[in-house]
């Protein structure tokens, strides 16, 4: 829960080339990624549907909601089932490696958005982009459009 | 929604037709076709079962919907699944033909049937 300051703790997850700053307030559960059905036809948001202890999930791709360019090769896949858009439905995330978990600062953030990556900050050594999840969706609220530069709007 | 679904399979996918708007199904030589009670008709890879009872889950609404009307989603013998809403538009791919593998210079006739049967 982020405080008065806009301090939070939040899960570093790398997607491509980027290293994705998803608070721990939208996280639920950190998995090996999982096994995926391709939805034909549907968004190149959309990872696949997926079977997570007897419950349909839908996954969606991180890389393509920040907007990050392809990274290496994934060893370690990992599904984050996280909650998302103005109603905090459960959702999966599909990304290429699982960090640390990290304090940060939401006020620092800087920078254009990116999807549904709301600015950049500094963390160690590396610049990771802060996701914030409740702007998934048609519900997202001002900011979302084509500004952004990634036709997240209609997410 | 309650009542039995027709379960089949099309493109890595298990959809699910409720079945009180199944008309009639077709064994094809390669897969089926499921004939629905407003005349069109889906083309399936494989049937696979009658289920009774599904638990359906809706759709996240924060994300796209799949092509086509979906009335939601659940899970079948661990194998996620799309239920068709038939009031709504039906997915494409399940509209065209499932893809043969007829020899060179061989066609099937109008039932889907291959030449030598």
């Amino acid at each position: 829960m982020p405080d008065s300051s806009g301090s939070t703790k939040a899960l570093l997850a790398r997607a491509g080339d980027c290293w994705c700053a998803i608070p721990l307030d939208d996280l639920r559960r950190v998995l090996p990624a999982v096994k995926l059905h391709p939805l034909p036809g549907a968004g190149w948001e959309i990872a696949g549907l997926a079977e997570v202890d007897g419950e349909p999930l839908v996954v969606l791709n991180l890389e393509q909601l920040v907007g990050a360019p392809p990274g290496a090769s994934a060893d370690y896949p990992v599904t984050l089932v996280v909650t998302a858009g103005s109603r905090r439905e459960v959702i999966g995330l599909s990304v290429d490696e699982a960090g640390d978990i990290v304090q940060l600062d939401r006020s620092q953030a800087r920078g254009d958005r990116r999807g549904i990556a709301v600015g950049e900050l500094a963390v160690g050594a590396r610049v990771v982009r802060l996701v914030d999840l409740a702007r998934l969706g048609h519900e997202a609220g001002p900011g979302v459009g084509p500004e952004s530069g990634h036709g997240v709007e209609h997410v | 929604m309650s009542g039995r679904w027709l379960l089949l399979r099309r493109a890595e996918m298990v959809w699910a037709v409720p079945s009180d708007v199944v008309r009639a199904v077709h064994r094809r030589r390669k897969g089926a076709e499921v004939e629905l009670r407003d005349s069109s008709s889906l083309q399936a890879e494989e049937l696979l079962e009658i289920a009774s009872t599904l638990d359906l889950r809706p759709i996240p609404s924060c994300i796209p919907e799949p092509p086509g009307r979906v009335a939601g989603m659940a899970v079948w013998r661990g194998q996620p699944v799309l239920c068709l809403d038939p009031a709504g538009t039906l997915p494409p791919v399940l509209l065209e033909s499932p893809t043969t593998a007829l020899a060179p210079g061989e066609v099937e006739d109008s039932d889907g049937r291959h030449p030598r049967e």
